[in-house]
């Protein structure tokens, strides 16, 4: 049996489909929240990197400071000012430059002169006491600023050398704020720029165009007026590449939005990242499907074999087809219904071969029935064509209707036998009905000659008084003869001599057009009790003639097999017609116009 | 005039004799045929313009009679007897070699009317 289930497959479809559906729903969720966590990382890990480069600034200021003051509290400085050595002072100064890394290094005396410039011998002899930190020197403090220093700031710190409780000159120090300070800052994929009164400084980002630079300066201007946007990373557009990027104020007191530090974290690393993700999610979403698919299409097979089963199975079973059980493939619901359709359907087939049985022992019974009849038709002809013969010879008088007598009762057998064995092929189906056009004038005329001898011996007059355009009936015609042959020897039967048989006919016209017949007689009539139950089986009616009683059963069953019907018209005393309608041929043919 | 010949064939000796007897008054010439003698010898030197055939005889079947009838006289009508069954009618309307059929049992009048016809 072929595996074909249209049920099956769409359940497949439903399955398979809620299944993607479903799939699709968790991939989109577990890829938004995903993302959304991983800029949240991002997001921390700029800050962290942020915080991590301003560590790194205040520990640049950290070390200038604390270089300043080593230097101050070097005694021999203090000494070697105080005994204005000068020269001294500067050999040993000098050297300390680049032992400690510094880009500034210069020595005032307490009225803020440089006695000793390291970096820049030029400038010896200026009063530099307007500088805030060599000011705070000389009033014994220590101090440390960024400061505007040449084209670019640096990180200055000052300290005061002290001799003997007095202030006899001030140390200031500092580390210039260049590219490669910013570079020493930024981490691995983190940018750094300085801004320092409101001016961008300095930057790490590399080969940023003109626009890309007003772009952070806008940026910084922004976060500026809204100290909000601090805590919050911005992405910007930078040259070619994205990067995050945040600000942090580099004082905590005085100008906090004029000095700012901008760290900016690339952002193709996340992209990747994203991108991995995206990946990630959709190729196990995908494999996840195709497995799910496999599994689905797997267990729905055996359902979908079973399916199949069962609609071949009641497809065959309606056709009568069912000869064998359907395979059971499944143990759930679908197999424990599919046993019970073989059980079903065995108890068909049990039952189906019982009535076939009954049908071939009816069938066998009307056969036997029929062979009978033959057997007894063939002797009766014999005997009737003898007795027929002998009429010829000379006869004593009155032996000649006795003759007759012979013959019309051999006739009645005849009816009987034939009632019997037509109802027997009809009760078992073996009777086949031909309904076909048969005009009436011809079956009345061939019944009127068979019975016209019986009329005539009775002494009754029959008459047929049928109309000759009436339109054909459909009827089968032996059936027809049948009827009229029964109802004309009931008739003949019920007259007494001198009495009269009419077989009328007329046409009925209606929605559904009829021909009806009538067989009409003048005997005794039929009283209403025994009409009620005129048509039915084995009835004996009011001639006790010995009838079995089967011929108006005949009849009724005939004209009804045949789409017609019967009934009675009858008084008692009065006669009785007994009438018989079936479907019109056609209608009447219109008279021709005159 | 020469009569009119006959052949008359069934296995029922009533009917057969009576048949005979009905054809001999009316003026006919019979021969009768029980299956007994060959159906040629029957036929060798006699030409029958009718000839009654039953259906149902011991020895063969009454259309395979009929059918060799017409072969070796093909100017001799056939009327098949029977009672009237089912299979009778199927078999009648295969064959053309008969002529005319009569439904046992039948009248004196409707069998000389049937061969009167027919000669």
């Amino acid at each position: 049996m072929m595996v074909k289930s249209k049920v099956g497959l769409r359940l497949l479809g439903v399955n398979l489909l809620s299944l993607l559906v479903a799939l699709i729903g968790l991939a989109v969720v577990i890829q938004y929240l995903a993302t959304q966590q991983i800029l949240t990382w991002h997001q921390q890990r700029v800050d962290l990197v942020a915080r991590l480069v301003l560590a790194e600034y205040q520990g640049k200021i950290q070390r200038v400071v604390q270089a300043a003051k080593l230097l101050a509290d070097n005694p021999t400085y203090g000494e070697l000012l105080a005994a204005g050595d000068v020269q001294a002072l500067n050999r040993l100064v000098t050297p300390m430059m680049k032992a400690t890394g510094l880009h500034i290094l210069t020595i005032t005396d307490r009225q803020g002169v440089i006695l000793v410039r390291a970096h820049d011998p030029g400038a010896i002899g200026v009063n530099i006491s307007g500088n805030p930190l060599i000011r705070a020197g000389m009033q014994g403090k220590e101090a440390s600023r960024m400061t505007q220093w040449q084209d670019g700031i640096s990180l200055s710190a000052s300290a005061p050398i002290i001799f003997e409780n007095q202030v006899v000159g001030v140390v200031l120090t500092g580390m210039l704020v260049d590219r490669g300070f910013v570079e020493s800052l930024s981490l691995s994929g983190a940018e750094v720029a300085i801004f320092f009164a409101n001016r961008l400084v300095v930057n790490s980002f590399r080969d940023l165009p003109d626009a890309a630079l007003e772009t952070l300066r806008q940026f910084k201007d922004r976060a500026a007026q809204a100290m909000d946007t601090f805590k919050k990373p911005q992405t910007l557009e930078l040259g070619q590449q994205a990067y995050t990027v945040t600000l942090l104020p580099l004082e905590g007191e005085g100008k906090p939005t004029e000095n700012l530090i901008a760290v900016g974290v690339n952002r193709s690393e996340l992209a990747a990242t994203l991108r991995t993700l995206k990946l990630v999610i959709f190729g196990v979403g995908g494999l996840s499907a195709v497995i799910g698919a496999l599994l689905s299409i797997w267990l729905s097979l055996g359902m979908r074999r079973q399916i199949a089963y069962l609609a071949e199975g009641t497809r065959r079973a309606a056709n009568e087809e069912l000869t064998e059980d359907i395979p059971v493939t499944s143990g759930d619901e679908l197999g424990e219904l599919a046993q019970s359709f073989n059980t079903m359907t065995q108890a068909l087939r049990e039952k189906t071969r019982l009535l076939q049985e009954e049908r071939d022992r009816i069938a066998a019974n009307a056969d036997f029935l029929s062979m009978i009849v033959h057997d007894i038709k063939a002797p009766l002809t014999g005997l009737r064509l003898t007795i027929e013969a002998l009429e010829e010879e000379e006869l004593p008088p009155g032996l000649h209707r006795k003759l007759q007598g012979i013959i019309q009762r051999s006739e009645g057998l005849l009816m009987h036998l034939n009632n019997v064995l037509y109802l027997s092929r009809y009760e078992s189906g073996l009777l086949a009905l031909r309904p076909e056009e048969v005009p009436p004038g011809q079956v009345i005329q061939r019944v009127l000659h068979q019975f016209a001898p019986l009329a005539q011996h009775r002494g009754v007059s029959l008459k047929a008084t049928v109309p000759p355009d009436l339109p054909p009936l459909k009827v089968d015609e032996p059936s027809l003869e049948r009827i009229l042959a029964n109802l004309l020897t009931n008739a003949l039967a019920a007259t007494p001599t001198g009495g009269e048989i009419i077989l009328a006919g007329r046409f009925r016209d209606g929605p559904n057009p009829e021909v009806e017949l009538v067989v009409a007689d003048s005997g005794r009539g039929i009283s209403p009790e025994d009409q009620a139950h005129l048509f039915e089986k084995y009835q004996q009616h009011r001639h006790k003639t010995g009838s079995s009683g089967l011929g108006l059963y005949i009849c009724k069953t005939l004209a009804e097999a045949n789409q017609g019907r019967i009934w009675v018209e009858s008084q008692l005393g009065q006669g009785a017609a007994l009438h018989i309608a079936f479907p019109a041929a056609q209608r009447p043919k219109e008279a021709a116009p005159v | 005039m020469e009569p009119r010949h006959i052949l008359v064939i069934d296995d029922d000796v009533g009917t057969r004799d009576a048949l005979a007897d009905i054809l001999v008054r009316a003026g006919f010439a019979v021969s009768t045929w029980e299956g007994d003698a060959d159906l040629e010898a029957v036929c060798t030197g006699r030409r029958y313009q009718v000839a009654v055939v039953d259906f149902h005889l011991p020895f063969q079947n009454g259309l395979e009679v009929a059918r060799r009838l017409k072969q070796l006289q093909p100017e001799c009508r056939i009327i098949l007897i029977s009672s009237e069954l089912p299979t009778v009618q199927d078999a009648l309307a295969s064959s053309e070699a008969v002529d005319r059929f009569l439904s046992k049992p039948f009248s004196k009048d409707t069998f000389l009317e049937a061969v009167g016809q027919l000669c």
